[in-house]
């Protein structure tokens, strides 16, 4: 495989490495709509998520509104969009909205394990609401929080290479080049880092998971 | 729970801050920096075009970028008119369907070209000189089926084509100047539409014998690979496909008119051809190809 | 508004006939179904084995995160060229591949995270393995298993969109010609298709998940929350007692 390594096996080594600045373009694209989606979907969802904990009458609805439009295929409510919005802003609107559904329900489940003890015993020591939620009961859902962030990245990772389908660029580009030359080195390229991306950045988050909660380990939760 | 505070508050924000830095950096790519972006369609042949541009261009001494695969049609489109793009390569028939309407463009070259312009104008675009390279739509048989059959021209099909198979985009079923223009113009009623797209599928499925006749584009490098018979349109019911660049206010000047105009006139269909092969069969990179090709011609 | 109603009546003019929307529906149903079934039986046997073993458990996350990441097009093409067909078989390769993770995953850890309780006092009231696994593990396993072939269902369904590229008909069909023909009201017809679509066939396998599902054991939470629990390696199972 090696010594016969050229342009018809399966990933040509020595087309990747004389395309590196192109494949590394397209990585960088794919990362940006991943993390501009995923970022925004955190700034929109926690105070959402904060609020339904709170008045528990919203979360219900919150959650069969967002269970519903999970149900919408990606590309589908790409297309339902583009008649508002420009095709980059409906991209990154699809991503976004995935990400907060995914979000506000990890959130509030964080929000919701906070025992009741240390609420009180915080509330004697005389924290304000805005005080305890910022010093105890965020860094408590923050596990569950991140666990969130996790599946939203990964799933949205997938997601950019369908918009990259349609006109946007990111690691899809790679994957479509491929198939318009009868190419499978690209196509590959395209296809593995995508997979090889996902799994990094889950990765990665878990590692910060594991940082930021110590005391939450495997095994040793429950 | 202060030891927890101490601990998680800067890796927290350190991470918030590294995230934030990495969407900026990013970002800043995005941005207009003053040069002239010359940007192409997701296919090869829209590659090749731009590089050909924009390298010209630059050997012109202006400060050029050209980008690969920007996107579909309408992703260009909004891309000039939000000033991403600058420059982009099109065919005349195609991108006057995209503007007014699917039935615009006809065989004629004036008439579409003038069509066209007014069309961009309205849009605060403005075309190029149309080149005499023209990549138009096309029906491609294999070799047997051509001999078998007797098949040169549009018009020989209308007799057979009850018992043949037509691969074409899902589209085709209702562009104008496709299924309901053949069945219009020639009287061509296949048996059966295969919804392919043109490239790996549809060549494919027409060697493999899943479909008779394949909507191809007339440059592709697969018509000689395979020694496939393309037909030809006797009547004339496809549109004009000549390479027109096209560009918005920032590329409207003298100087870039000037090369972009003496790029075009020197590009010849049989080149185009040649160019495709280049990149497709023989997996050489558009920017190469162009290079070669702009110095042969004597253009840089 | 006057968009929606030129949609609205899109619908009313294509709804019946040959290649109308119910014709294409149907199609598009077929199809994501026999994918489903297919995938159900290659993902289930391996699934329920390693969770009731409790191994493997690195590789269910890695392949729904690896299902996820996959690009289904990808695929799409890759099976027409290993195949050298066109239209179904690499149709339903591509997406019985796009089915298999969720329909994994959640079958392993609904087996997996049973109660080592009563699995303990099931063999201690003398059943053997093969009796642990049918009458106590399946069925608590059950409401997992359910979503993860309604995750599947839906991805599935959007997937086969793409199928219209690949000599396939299917509701695809609208939304492509539609965008490729700048006809808006047909690319978001056939959008709303799929979604209708997709929302059915969800509520109809919420509806076999009730009448399968043992009494008291319920699942409150929506689809995507419960892959949650594939992920978050807290063990906080979304199996809870209905009330």
């Amino acid at each position: 495989m090696i010594l016969a390594n050229g342009p018809d096996s399966f990933i040509w080594w020595e087309w990747v490495g004389d395309h590196l600045d192109d494949i590394l373009f397209r990585l960088r694209q794919h990362i940006t709509l991943t993390v501009i989606s995923v970022l925004l979907g955190v700034v929109i969802a926690l105070p959402l998520a904060i609020v339904a904990s709170r008045r528990r009458v919203l979360y219900p609805p919150l959650l069969v509104v967002g269970s519903i439009l999970y149900t919408i295929p990606s590309l589908a409510a790409f297309v339902l969009l583009i008649e508002w919005t420009s095709r980059r802003d409906a991209a990154l609107i699809v991503l976004t909205s995935y990400t907060i559904l995914i979000l506000v329900r990890n959130t509030v489940t964080g929000l919701d394990g906070v025992p009741d003890e240390i609420k009180e015993a915080a509330h004697g020591m005389g924290y304000s609401p805005a005080r305890m939620l910022v010093r105890i009961e965020l860094p408590i859902a923050l596990p569950s929080i991140i666990a969130g962030v996790r599946i939203a990245t990964v799933t949205n990772v997938g997601l950019v290479t369908v918009a990259a389908l349609i006109g946007q660029g990111g690691l899809g580009a790679l994957i479509l080049d491929g198939l318009r030359r009868d190419f499978s080195t690209p196509l590959m390229v395209g296809a593995l880092l995508s997979i090889a991306l996902a799994v990094a950045l889950d990765l990665g988050l878990l590692g910060f998971q594991r940082v930021v909660s110590p005391w939450k380990r495997r095994g040793s939760a429950s | 729970m202060r030891g927890l505070r101490e601990r998680c508050k800067p890796r927290v924000l350190g991470a918030l801050v590294l995230g934030l830095s990495l969407v900026a950096a990013a970002c800043g790519d995005d941005g207009d920096d003053g040069g002239l972006t010359v940007a192409a369609a997701n296919f090869p042949e829209s590659n090749i075009l731009a590089q050909i541009y924009g390298q010209a261009l630059e050997a012109g001494g202006l400060d050029v970028s050209v980008e690969e695969d920007f996107g579909t049609r309408p992703a260009l489109l909004d891309g000039l008119e939000d000033g991403d793009v600058d420059l982009t390569p099109e065919y005349v028939g195609a991108l006057l369907n995209e503007l007014e309407g699917p039935d615009t463009a006809t065989g004629d070259l004036q008439e579409s070209v003038s069509l066209l312009d007014d069309a961009l104008a309205d849009d605060g675009l403005v075309g190029f000189d149309a080149s005499p390279a023209q990549d138009v739509d096309a029906l491609a048989v294999t070799e047997a089926t051509a001999t078998e059959l007797g098949l040169e021209t549009y018009s020989d099909l209308a007799a057979v084509a009850g018992d043949l198979v037509f691969g074409a985009p899902a589209e085709c079923a209702e562009f104008p100047a496709c299924i309901p223009g053949l069945r219009e113009v020639y009287g061509i009623e296949f048996q059966e539409h295969v919804p392919l797209e043109i490239g790996p599928p549809i060549f494919d499925a027409l060697n493999n014998g899943d479909i008779d006749v394949a909507r191809v584009f007339s440059t592709d490098a697969a018509i000689a690979e395979n020694d496939w018979v393309i037909l030809e349109d006797d009547q004339g019911l496809n549109p004009v496909q000549n390479i027109i660049p096209v560009g918005n206010e920032d590329a409207d000047t003298q100087e870039i008119a000037e090369i972009v105009n003496d790029v075009s006139a020197a590009l010849t269909t049989e080149a185009l051809i040649e160019l495709n092969a280049a990149v497709v069969s023989d997996l050489e990179d558009p920017e190469d190809v162009a290079r070669q090709w702009l110095e042969d011609e004597g253009l840089i | 508004m006057s968009f929606i109603a030129d949609v609205w009546q899109w619908v009313l003019d294509n709804f019946w006939g040959n290649g109308g929307i119910l014709d294409r529906s149907i199609e598009h149903l077929q199809i994501s179904g026999a994918s489903v079934v297919i995938a159900l039986l290659i993902a289930l046997p391996p699934a329920v084995l390693l969770g009731h073993l409790g191994r493997g458990g690195t590789l269910a996350i890695n392949l729904v995160n690896i299902g996820r990441a996959m690009p289904s097009f990808a695929i799409l093409v890759i099976a027409l060229r290993v195949t050298g067909e066109i239209g179904v078989v690499p149709t339903v390769i591509a997406l019985v591949a796009l089915a298999i993770p969720p329909i994994f995953t959640n079958t392993y850890i609904g087996l997996r995270d049973v109660d080592p309780e009563i699995r303990e006092a099931a063999v201690g009231m003398g059943m053997h393995g093969t009796q642990v696994l049918r009458r106590i593990e399946l069925p608590m396993a059950m409401p997992l298993v359910m979503a993860g072939v309604r995750t599947s269902t839906v991805q599935v369904i959007a997937t086969a969109t793409l199928a219209t590229l690949i000599g396939w008909g299917g509701l695809g069909y609208y939304i492509i010609v539609g965008l490729r023909l700048n006809n808006n009201v047909q690319a978001f017809g056939g959008a709303l298709a799929v979604v209708v679509l997709a929302l059915l066939a969800d509520l109809a396998l919420a509806g076999v998940q009730r009448l399968i599902a043992p009494r008291g054991l319920q699942l409150v939470e929506p689809p995507w929350a419960v892959e949650t629990a594939a992920e978050a390696e807290e063990p906080e199972t979304e199996v809870v007692p209905a009330a």
